[in-house]
């Protein structure tokens, strides 16, 4: 009947290998302790062949005894550890999988935010494009008119000096009027003074008359006394008409001087070059289109920056399904834990069997453990399947 | 700077033309050039030989446009060279003046 037991538990023994093939340090734990329970077996079937043999041989008997005890206790010994370690394995993967789940959480909430972020910029950017402000009206659109940008700055400051350059412009029209004015009083002082020449001109030919009329008044002698004192008032007064025409003209001249004093002030406000609007406007549109430039830039960069939040958020989800893995790990632990408990029951039970009732027992209780073994078995391959399944999905974040 | 007008059917149609620089100092020339036409007649400023214009200019320009009826004026700024343009569009006057 024992003669069975050997490739029963080596089956037992391929078939466990076979399972854990994947899980290097399980599987290498479960061939040391089935390799341990198979030389425990053989030793012991051995043991007893010899012992019907010769069964008269005592001391043959308590050396392969104290065999069995060495063997068993080994393996009792492997056992512990093996469990010790499976506990440790499952405490240490429970912990780190708590660990990165908190982690990960984090890092999606921050790369949330930071997507929110990027999304305000993105906006602020957007708006206020500096080809929109050309006429200065920001008052046309309220929304943005709270938007502090740099187009809106570059805008404004061209308004400003477009306005500025308008203004200018028209000062200086305003002066060419003024010295319009000017021209017209200066052309009528040269008639006034043109007039006053021939007023000159009279007040000398009075002068020249009197004169004569002085001469002819002595020729006449006694009778013409009289006409001699009218003639002397004459001549007088062609002097008096000829100093105040003078003093006009000085007056004149003065009044000219001032004319042409305020014509260069004039000149000096009308005429300007006008190099330096052309310079200003030259200077804001470049800024102007610099600052385009960078927005462009910016919002292209903001762009590439919230892809990449979307890619690290997609990472995140997919780093938070495989820790899906904790799961079944632990559940393949526990089903590790019970096919060494089977183990442990089936040695215990071999361990006993030393009358045909203990060895019927024994086979009762090894036929049951390998049901147990049987369905774990299946419910882990499931569990896979599952795994796999879940790898494909899409996993909500919690 | 030196101003030349012509007039043609009878003083309807001005033609004035500007050489040279035209700044402050043509401010009589420029002024005789239009003063005895009437402000409905059309002018036609031939600037193909003007080399500079400075503010006064352009202020002088605007009186002639006052002269010949504000916004009713009807004055056409013919064979300006690029640099004149440039001075003409900052000042906005294209809107002011036909400017070809």
């Amino acid at each position: 009947m024992r003669k069975f037991l050997l490739p029963i538990l080596v089956g037992i023994c391929a078939v466990l290998v076979q399972m854990f093939i994947e899980h290097a340090y399980i599987g290498y734990a479960t061939v040391v302790g089935m390799t341990s329970l198979w030389l425990w077996v053989i030793h012991r079937n051995g043991a007893r062949v010899e012992s019907k043999s010769y069964l008269a041989d005592e001391t043959q008997t308590r050396h392969a005894s104290d065999m069995d005890q060495q063997f068993s206790s080994l393996f009792d010994q492997e056992v512990t550890v093996l469990n010790k370690d499976l506990q440790r394995c499952s405490t240490l993967i429970s912990e780190a999988v708590e660990n990165l789940h908190s982690s990960f959480n984090g890092l999606n909430a921050h790369s949330h935010q930071q997507a929110n972020v990027v999304m305000d910029l993105v906006n602020r950017t957007s708006e206020g494009e500096p080809g929109d402000n050309q006429s200065g009206t920001n008052a046309e659109n309220p929304g943005g008119e709270d938007k502090v940008s740099f187009a809106n700055f570059a805008g404004q400051a061209n308004a400003l000096l477009d306005f500025f350059i308008e203004q200018f412009i028209s000062t200086s029209k305003d002066s060419m009027k003024v010295m319009y004015g000017f021209d017209d009083v200066s052309s009528v002082m040269r008639q006034v003074e043109d007039l006053i020449q021939e007023v000159r001109k009279i007040a000398d030919q009075t002068n020249l008359l009197a004169l004569n009329a002085a001469i002819e008044a002595a020729r006449a002698g006694e009778a013409g006394r009289g006409f001699s004192v009218v003639a002397d008032e004459v001549r007088n007064l062609s002097q008096t008409t000829n100093n105040v025409s003078r003093k006009i003209e000085e007056l004149m001249a003065e009044a000219m001087d001032n004319i042409r004093k305020a014509q260069n002030t004039i000149e000096h406000v009308a005429s300007k070059d006008m190099m330096f609007a052309i310079e200003s406007k030259l200077t804001v549109n470049t800024a102007l289109k610099e600052v385009d430039n960078l927005n462009s830039y910016i919002a292209h960069t903001l762009m590439r920056v919230s892809e990449n939040t979307d890619s690290i958020s997609q990472e995140v989800n997919v780093a938070v399904q495989a820790l899906q893995f904790e799961d079944i790990t632990r559940q393949l632990l526990e089903h590790i834990q019970q096919r060494l408990n089977a183990i442990v029951k089936m040695k215990e039970a071999v361990n006993t069997a030393n009358t045909e009732q203990k060895i019927h027992e024994m086979m009762q209780i090894i036929t049951q453990e390998k049901q147990v073994l049987t369905a774990l078995q299946a419910n882990t391959k499931s569990k896979i399947v599952m795994q796999e399944n879940m790898d494909a999905g899409d996993i909500e974040l919690f | 700077m030196t101003v030349k007008s012509m007039n043609s059917d009878n003083g309807s149609n001005v033609s004035i033309v500007i050489e040279g620089r035209f700044d402050f100092n043509d401010h009589l020339a420029f002024r005789e050039s239009y003063q005895q036409f009437l402000p409905n007649a059309r002018y036609t400023l031939d600037m193909t030989q003007a080399e500079y214009l400075d503010s006064s200019a352009l202020g002088m320009l605007l009186l002639l446009r006052e002269h010949a009826g504000g916004d009713k004026a009807q004055i056409d700024v013919i064979g300006a060279r690029p640099e004149i343009k440039n001075i003409l569009a900052i000042a906005n006057f294209q809107k002011l003046f036909h400017i070809a």
